[in-house]
């Protein structure tokens, strides 16, 4: 009978073994869920919801979050797949993975008797061990377009099919040099990704400028511009009735229609300082203007405008600002006030594109772009929702590897190497704690098993060829997928993040041990307690 | 200059959207096809938008984004029906279809692909019989009362496929509300879909508006919504600085929390109450709660009584509806066609908010009580007590220094009053002289109450009644136009139309409302309901809501004249 009976009649709880019992098979019961779906031969899930909507995806994270956990323990180790994904933008079934094996390899200790907490500090042993190992493999890297391509590459190759992976990477790692400045964090943000319902996924492409999802609201104005001055600014063109009860402060109607006329007129001659530098600019050139403003402009101003032959476009991204100032150059404007050429940017090439009831507007051909967008192309939104979860992880990717400043290499690599090392440091270690070792270096080979399993390879064969050639060879040996024999992953270009191995060695070992810790489960409401 | 002054709405919640269901209902069932008839009145094009679809195809939708929880869709797709890339036919064929279709355009080995189907929801047979061109809905009865599960059953609108957003990380159930409290709610606004997304969805809309009024934002006030909604508020009016109405609803169904028991869960609604009171103080221009029961913070009331209605308490999807009439009957100020100066949701709102005075109370005459003999000079002459319905929880409204906007409609020019020669006794009347209905009833006001202000819009187009509209809830002695008459009317007869009046009213009496509130609020010791400090919560931010609060009744008390 546990204490918590005694308060709590209606308390429901489980010990000891029992405890352990369900974390396990929570553990266990997801890592069979998610592992079909590792490595670029893993099977991706479609799933169907019962309205007809249609996901389909392989990333880790996108599942955890589509299916509805209930399973307290279960929820957790999400929780830690999601805070992966935050933090590295990849590895999400691995870390699954990890801890369902973790826990498994534990169990076959636990139930021979020893102790939950002897086994932990094994586990963090062996992590600390582990973390070293992978110290020695990194590999620096200069930030050039083929280190980044390989890691990109294998990161992608897991999302989505090869074809399309190998396009991706282009985008993707060109995407990140173009926006990448020497000595400063690259900013993400600063890659639009826009999708287009349209044509098929592998039409998705790079664009080196900026694309809206709006055009101008005017049909006079012109849809195509060359040689284009852009004036990105944040200034409302737009008449606002004032919101004051006007009752109270004209006597007459002509009076409040002075005031309105007053209000319109102050707005106008906004439009007009814009009218006038364009004409001082333009006139007489083969130049041309274009006005994206974050806030509205309103019919009358739009028309006005439109007569000059400016094309203009309200409401766009607050984003878009700094990129649009990234991209063509210039500033983003607050005011009109002694506005000159020099707040000014430039694009060679503007022009609209209509799509359904969508306008979509090309800022192109920028002098030296440090914003740039991948235009995204698929057929239906499924489509789209899957190439945008690659593209995120794939930036991410590229983005952790210049951080680093060094990739390990892929393929299974790592894993083999450290159960090596991990089984001779073993032998070190004196007492019981070395069964912790044991266990988190078995759990290891769990991902160079899978990915054995999920291209149709017998595992014991490999895994027993895999560590041999490791044990005989200085250089890391990782699976080869097509051949199911070793290789070297270096040889092949398949790279791994540092970040990624470090964050799930450490949340994994961290999570893992903190479920072996539990000795009994409750749930008791609050039910029965008034508020 | 005559453009359209368009409006953007929000839901949040799943009863917000029941409400917001139906008003799209009545609207649709209002718009008329027939290009030689009169033209409406009321200017769909300020609540609704033209679009185009996939295949070229003209839309008009709702300008709408609503939230709901995950699994209150039911059959519906998020993306809607309407901009499908090929027509669905009927329901459990054409999804296997489409699912070969799909997973044989995968450029990936088929067997790569693993399956993993939910029970197709059955479409209810409302739905498939609007797929159905064969099928006339006006012939058949639904009992929607007792058949619908959610809003989507009865849905007649199409909404468009921005339009729904759903929370996924609470499932939608009918028992028990795992989307608990206020600080919650905030805290979904700050992830990255909302932030990113749900806001460029607004920005979309607003790109395409050539002269935007402002936001008016449905949500349920007891739950999690009232914080998700708050935070958008707080976003538009950064972003935007438009007018917002903020029409906070309350369920007339008390629902459990997860892990809760009833007083719990009531202390739960009440702190949510109290939080979304206060803010809404910074975050709207006007605030105007919609409920059908008396009593809405700690326990929900006793039904409010309408006489010539009769609904369930408890049932949402009438209670809804009743409440989507008023929306509908009281936003047609700013819906006219043919502007009048004084026709924008700015002045709607800055009529009724003077001296800080957001808080209103919103009443409802539905049907309006008249006899299909009568005229209405001869109606208001008879009138006895108050011709409205009071649909705001815990509000009283005197009957003196009132400010009010009313709206009426359906009543016909000729049931004004009769011609000179037939006048008889009316021509005694000190209304015989008003000229139209928003004359005569704004005289009917300032004789009936004291030192008031009222302004009266008119519409002759009555409030259509159409299934999916629970017209079930009507008198059987009102005829088919929605006048009372002495005897049921024939069973093969329908009701088409009703008259319906409604008004937005603001007084000191209100006071009181807020009172009570901040008095069940203060009753409430935060510090025993962990999940507010779990969510982010602090026991100072909540002493100084409750300051807020008794600040916000100080507007009331001071007794400025008009």
């Amino acid at each position: 009978m546990a204490s918590i009976s005694l308060l709590n009649p209606k308390a429901e709880f489980a010990r000891a073994a029992q405890a352990l019992a369900i974390n396990i098979s929570a553990g266990k019961g997801l890592q069979d869920v998610m592992k079909t779906n590792l490595g670029p031969k893993g099977t991706m899930k479609m799933l169907v919801s019962g309205a007809g909507d249609i996901k389909i995806t392989k990333d880790g994270n996108v599942l955890l979050h589509e299916m509805q956990i209930q399973h307290p323990t279960a929820s957790m180790i999400a929780r830690a797949s999601t805070a992966q994904d935050d933090m590295t933008g990849d590895g999400t079934t691995s870390t699954v993975l990890l801890i369902g094996e973790l826990l498994k390899q534990a169990d076959i200790f636990l139930t021979e008797g020893l102790h939950p907490r002897i086994l932990t500090e094994g586990v963090d042993k062996a992590r600390v061990k582990s973390l070293e190992i992978l110290d020695g493999m990194k590999i620096p890297i200069e930030i050039d377009e083929k280190s980044l391509s390989d890691i990109a590459r294998t990161s992608l190759r897991t999302k989505v099919h090869t074809g399309l992976a190998d396009l991706l990477t282009n985008v993707c790692v060109n995407a990140v040099l173009a926006i990448r400045q020497e000595g400063k964090q690259v900013d993400l943000h600063m890659i639009e990704i826009m999708e287009m319902q349209h044509k098929t996924a592998t039409d998705t492409s790079l664009i080196r400028g900026i694309v809206m999802d709006h055009g101008s609201r005017h049909p006079d104005m012109p849809k195509r511009l060359e040689n284009a001055y852009i004036l990105t600014c944040n200034v409302s063109m737009e008449y606002e009735k004032s919101e004051v009860n006007s009752g109270f402060f004209y006597k007459t109607a002509e009076e409040r229609e002075k005031l309105v006329l007053a209000e319109r007129e102050f707005i106008d001659l906004r439009v007009k300082k814009v009218i006038e530098l364009k004409r001082k600019l333009c006139d007489g050139t083969d130049k041309s203007f274009v006005v994206i403003n974050q806030k509205g402009i309103d019919p009358t101003s739009l028309d006005m405008l439109a007569k000059e032959g400016i094309m203009a476009l309200r409401r766009a991204k607050r984003r878009n600002m700094e990129r649009l100032a990234l991209a063509c150059g210039g500033i983003a404007m607050n005011s009109f006030d002694d506005l000159n050429e020099s707040h000014l940017g430039y694009a060679g090439l503007v022009y609209e594109h209509v799509l359904g009831e969508t306008k979509y507007t090309f800022v192109e051909q920028c002098k030296n772009p440090q914003s740039v967008t991948i235009l995204m192309k698929g057929p239906n939104k499924h489509t789209l929702a899957q190439i945008k979860d690659a593209i995120r992880d794939g930036l991410r990717a590229i983005n952790n590897a210049i951080e680093d400043k060094a990739i390990v290499p892929g393929a299974g690599a790592f894993e083999i190497r450290a159960y090596n090392k991990l089984m001779q440091f073993k032998d070190e270690v004196k007492g019981k704690v070395r069964l912790g070792i044991q266990a988190f270096a078995e759990a290891l080979l769990v991902i160079p098993k899978t990915l054995a399993v999920n291209s149709g390879y017998d595992v014991q064969d490999t895994i027993v060829k895999l560590t041999e050639e490791d044990r005989l060879n200085p250089d890391p040996i990782g699976l080869d997928l097509s051949t199911g024999e070793p290789m070297k992953p270096v040889d092949m270009g398949v790279y791994d993040n540092y970040i990624v191995k470090k964050q799930i060695l450490n949340s994994c070992s961290v999570i893992a041990s903190n479920l072996l810790l539990v000795d009994e489960i409750m749930r008791a409401g609050m039910t029965s307690l008034k508020g | 200059m005559t453009s359209t002054r368009e409006i953007i709405t929000l839901q949040f919640g799943n009863y917000a959207n029941y409400v917001g269901a139906h008003w799209w209902n009545i609207q649709e069932s209002g718009f008329s096809y027939d290009p030689n008839g009169e033209p409406s009145e009321i200017d769909h094009d300020v609540l609704y938008r033209e679009g185009v679809d996939y295949k070229g195809q003209v839309t008009y939708t709702p300008r709408l984004l609503l939230v709901d929880l995950k699994g209150a869709l039911q059959h519906l797709p998020e993306l809607g029906t309407l901009y499908e890339s090929e027509p669905s036919t009927s329901a459990a064929a054409s999804t296997s279809d489409r699912l070969e279709s799909v997973q044989s355009s995968i450029p990936w080995d088929s067997e790569g692909v693993e399956v993993i189907k939910k029970e197709p929801q059955v479409k209810p047979e409302f739905q498939k019989d609007l797929d159905d061109p064969h099928v006339d809905i006006t012939e058949k009865d639904y009992d929607f009362s007792t058949n619908a599960k959610t809003w989507s059953d009865f849905l007649y609108a199409r909404y468009h496929p921005r339009t729904i957003n759903i929370v996924k990380n609470y499932q939608h159930s009918d028992s028990v509300n795992s989307f608990d409290t206020f600080s919650n709610g905030s805290r979904i606004w700050q992830n990255e879909y909302y932030e990113d997304d749900f806001g460029d969805k607004i920005r979309q809309y607003m790109e395409e508006c050539n002269n935007c009024q402002g936001f008016q934002t449905i949500f349920d006030c007891a739950n999690g919504f009232g914080g998700l909604s708050l935070k958008c508020l707080e976003y538009l009016n950064d972003e935007y600085s438009k007018v917002n109405l903020a029409v906070p609803v309350f369920n007339p169904r008390s629902v459990l929390f997860e892990n809760s028991d009833e007083p719990l869960a009531n202390s739960i609604c009440v702190v949510n109450t109290a939080l979304v009171y206060s803010h809404l103080v910074e975050q709207s221009s006007l605030i105007v709660p919609l409920s059908t029961a008396d009593r809405a913070w700690r326990q929900i009331g006793a039904p409010r009584h309408f006489p010539l209605l009769n609904y369930k308490s408890d049932n949402l999807y009438q209670t809804s509806a009743i409440l989507a009439s008023f929306l509908d009957t009281i936003s047609l100020r700013y819906r006219l066609k043919n502007p009048v100066s004084s026709c924008y949701l700015s002045n709607f709102c800055s009529d009724l908010n003077n001296y800080g005075r957001k808080l209103t109370a919103a009443a409802l005459g539905l049907p309006f009580s008249m006899r299909s003999d009568e005229d209405l000079i001869d109606c208001l002459d008879k009138l006895e007590g108050s011709m409205f319905t009071q649909i705001s929880p815990n509000s009283k409204i005197g009957t003196d220094y009132i400010v009010q906007s009313a709206c009426i409609r359906g009543i016909p020019k000729n049931r004004l009053k009769r011609p000179s020669k037939q006048a008889q006794r009316q021509m005694k009347m000190a209304a015989y002289k008003c000229e139209s209905v928003s004359e005569m009833l704004q005289l009917y006001f300032q004789c009936s109450n004291h030192a008031s202000l009222a302004h009266v819009s008119a519409v002759e187009a009555p409030h259509p009644v159409k299934i999916p509209y629970p017209m079930e809830m009507f008198d059987p002695r009102l005829n088919f136009e929605g006048f009372l008459e002495d005897i049921n009317r024939i069973e093969d007869q329908k009701l088409i139309s009703v008259p319906v009046v409604a008004t937005v009213q603001c007084s000191g009496d209100l006071s009181d409302t807020l009172e009570s509130l901040h008095r069940e609020a203060s009753r409430i010791k935060l510090s025993k309901i962990h999940r507010f400090k779990e969510t982010g919560l602090e026991s100072d931010e909540y002493v100084e809501v409750l300051e807020h609060l008794l600040n916000f009744k100080d507007n009331y008390d001071d007794n400025f004249d008009l």
